[in-house]
């Protein structure tokens, strides 16, 4: 018999309360795919369980205003499915569409990829692409936004407290002409967490009446311990009218970004051709209809 | 802690552990074994049942959180002492070799079902990646899957 305590508030309130109770041993629970996982890793037999599955009003994805908010318990199989994430903000889509099995899809969720800040985590290069902020509740009970760029600061560290936890993930609501798509080479369906070798989320602002992309985000994951945004990719794209030349330019600027990121460790070479493939596919889907 | 669910359609009542997982109070608390347990991490889908209607990794849920849900597992499938027609597709298709991937493969595809009666066989493939069979014998299950839609017949 462990000597584990397994809270499940079931409100935000309550949730709250359990928070400000926290202690060096207490650990949030979402869909359990890493947590579970790392309990039997590391034989922890003590301290106390947060669920969070169980709060309520933390299941939707809405449009409020400027802002899409997704809800701390939409699981990456909701994430996929959903109408607006579809048509809005694609990327985001098909990022969770590839997460895992359907298995760890139907119980995975948003903040633990975000909390456990896996250098393999495929949410969060897609995030930082869109701008995304978290919100945050603590044992206060106040709530507070944070970037997720400002959330995840290493390896499997956070700015995260130890009585704070993520009750949304928001996004600022889509430009007219935004476009965007995310791809990743590395294992397919199935891993525990998908341990993807690299990723490429790129969002851009398309201006159809002068043909120009007036803005652009790319943003590279698994190249580093971090991820990043490739700074040179996104300049070059800026200003520029689609072609299959950008697109092979674009391949270039980020191969030479990861060649940097690399430090030249033999067995991340391969990461070097995968990005480029990863850039002419992205790339050529972005403005399937221009090029 | 006290856990009350449904299993199979029947109510359950049991004080758990909290850390004990799915799998270990389907197997070990209710001797339901026909929920295999390969990797324990997520990969091999040997485990997987029907929690609330979506297949997930009982290996990575903890048993408390089914509180208050429904559980579907292979021993669920057969009603009155006849075979679901997807296990029957199974047999029929030779889509069974060792054994062991089988009930996670028929749990997979049993929810597929639930929600698409007439699944693509991109569909099938998408739905049972999670699942892995060291015999190889991915060809004769998607058939299996296949066979059963066509004929339309999945118990409920």
């Amino acid at each position: 018999m462990s000597n584990l305590t397994y809270q499940a508030p079931a409100s935000v309130a309550e949730l709250a309360a359990c928070l400000a109770q926290a202690q060096p041993g207490t650990r949030l629970l979402g869909g359990g795919t890493d947590l579970v996982i790392q309990l039997r890793d590391r034989g922890i037999q003590d301290g106390t369980l947060i669920d969070l599955t169980r709060v309520a009003g933390l299941d939707t994805i809405s449009l409020e205003g400027d802002r899409i908010s997704i809800g701390a318990n939409v699981t990456y199989s909701e994430l996929s499915e959903h109408p607006l994430i579809r048509s809005l903000v694609p990327c985001l889509g098909e990022m969770a569409s590839q997460v895992g099995s359907l298995q760890i899809r139907n119980s995975a969720r948003l903040p633990g990829n975000i909390a456990n800040a896996s250098p393999a985590g495929d949410s969060i290069a897609t995030l930082m692409a869109l701008d995304a902020s978290v919100e945050i509740l603590d044992g206060r009970g106040e709530r507070s936004l944070r970037k997720v760029a400002a959330v995840v600061t290493g390896i499997g560290k956070t700015t995260l407290e130890r009585d704070e936890a993520i009750l949304a993930v928001h996004l600022p609501r889509p430009r007219p002409g935004q476009r965007s798509r995310y791809g990743k080479a590395g294992m397919g369906a199935r891993a525990q967490v998908v341990i993807a070798n690299i990723s490429l989320t790129l969002v851009v602002d398309y201006d159809s009446a002068q043909g120009l992309i007036t803005g652009a985000q790319a943003v590279l994951g698994s190249a580093a311990p971090l991820a990043y945004h490739a700074r040179t990719a996104e300049a070059l794209l800026c200003g520029r009218r689609p072609s299959p030349e950008l697109g092979r330019e674009l391949a270039e600027a980020l191969r030479r970004e990861v060649e940097v990121s690399i430090k030249g460790v033999e067995m991340f070479m391969h990461k070097l051709n995968d990005i480029q493939g990863l850039a002419l596919d992205l790339f050529s889907h972005l403005f399937r209809d221009l090029l | 802690m006290l856990l009350e669910f449904t299993v199979n359609g029947i109510a359950r009542r049991l004080d758990v552990d909290p850390a004990l997982r799915l799998i270990d109070v389907l197997r070990d608390r209710l001797d339901l074994t026909g929920t295999k347990e390969g990797c324990g991490e997520g990969e091999c889908g040997a485990c997987t049942v029907i929690l609330a209607g979506k297949a997930v990794n009982a290996c990575l849920v903890l048993g408390l959180q089914a509180q208050g849900q429904e559980v579907v597992t292979i021993e669920g499938l057969a009603r009155d002492g006849q075979l679901d027609p997807l296990q029957q597709a199974f047999i029929d298709e030779g889509a069974i070799q060792c054994g062991f991937c089988s009930p996670g493969m028929l749990m997979s595809s049993k929810a597929l079902l639930l929600q698409h009666p007439h699944p693509s066989e991109a569909q099938i493939r998408s739905a049972i990646a999670g699942n892995l069979c060291r015999c190889t014998g991915y060809q004769k299950i998607v058939k299996a899957v296949q066979t059963v839609a066509e004929r339309g017949a999945c118990h409920e």
